[in-house]
């Protein structure tokens, strides 16, 4: 009697790329380079930006200042611009904040090889869960640094 | 771009997570990139910008010192509620040069003010330190040699034109 055949090949292939931000300068990313990353020809990041530019102006550009300030800057301090995830298990996940706005751009750093900020996913205040997003924006680092040899 | 292997179960949870994501070559990126041209010679966004920046270094200053908006307050002699407005981006309080210096000077720094032709951008060179024989080095001639090169063979080449945004992913 024939055997089933186990699936000896658990393991699938995806493309990771990491996207320039359109009209984002690199005059204000002279110390971190700001990009959004895509996975399998889709970014979360990117078509939430252009969501909010075709329909909330005001959000957009609120998120668009604190990159190009965090794009200058070492470190945030400020927390109504951007903040930790305050949930421990999400370890050193952060979201760029629309101030008194809703939009918030979920990222991670990756200092290793250069200084990118890889922006990951999108949280609009007030739809959903914050911390599902935060966890998604882990789950996302943990895929970008276990096939990067790295440490999460 | 890279292909990476991932387990069954990451690749399952992608493919929910971005099923209803558009694919990145149909959003309309040349209107997102034009419209942040746009913004950046708008005015208020820019005025708006810098005092974005300009809040973003009260803070950092302030932890670089270990003081809180209280004892800044009370260091620079003017209320706590003011000092409020300022670094909550408050649209009724403009800041004139004479607080940006006042402010900063309390906080142990300079103000320089650039005002670069638009046509010039900045370039970076980074200076990393490097391990030598296991012991950390300050960065220096040496270790910036090779962007100093770079940065002097870039110099000497004509100024880039200004193209329209083209889809294009980084390395």
């Amino acid at each position: 009697m024939a055997k089933e055949r186990k699936n000896v090949n658990p393991k699938v292939d995806i493309k990771i790329k990491l996207l320039n931000i359109p009209g984002l300068d690199n005059d204000c990313q002279s110390h971190w380079k700001i990009r959004a990353l895509e996975i399998n020809g889709r970014s979360l990041a990117l078509a939430a930006l252009k969501r909010w530019q075709a329909r909330h102006q005001a959000e957009w550009k609120k998120i668009r200042k604190v990159m190009q300030i965090h794009g200058t800057q070492e470190e945030i301090k400020d927390g109504k611009k951007v903040k930790k995830s305050s949930n421990p298990d999400h370890g050193e996940v952060y979201e760029m904040r629309a101030d008194k706005g809703h939009a918030r751009l979920m990222f991670f750093y990756d200092s290793a090889e250069d200084s990118i900020i890889v922006c990951a996913n999108s949280h609009w205040k007030g739809k959903g869960s914050q911390d599902a997003d935060f966890a998604t924006c882990k789950r996302l680092k943990d895929i970008y640094f276990n096939n990067k040899g790295e440490k999460p | 771009m890279k292909t990476v292997t991932v387990s069954r179960e990451d690749a399952h949870w992608l493919d929910e997570l971005l099923k209803d994501v558009p694919l990145t070559q149909d959003l309309d990126l040349e209107a997102l990139a034009e419209a942040g041209r746009v913004l950046d010679q708008d005015p208020e966004y820019v005025a708006d910008y810098l005092k974005g920046l300009f809040v973003s270094e009260i803070y950092n200053a302030m932890d670089e010192q270990g003081i809180n908006a209280n004892q800044l307050a009370q260091r620079w002699g003017k209320s706590r509620q003011y000092l409020s407005k300022i670094l909550n981006e408050d649209r009724r309080v403009n800041f004139t040069i004479d607080t940006i210096v006042d402010l900063m000077m309390q906080l142990d720094r300079r103000v320089e003010l650039h005002f670069p032709h638009k046509r010039q951008h900045t370039a970076v060179i980074r200076c990393v330190r490097k391990p030598v024989k296991n012991v950390w080095e300050s960065p220096s001639a040496r270790t910036c040699a090779e962007s100093v090169s770079n940065f002097n063979l870039m110099a000497h080449q004509p100024a880039p034109e200004i193209a329209p945004y083209e889809y294009n992913p980084a390395a």
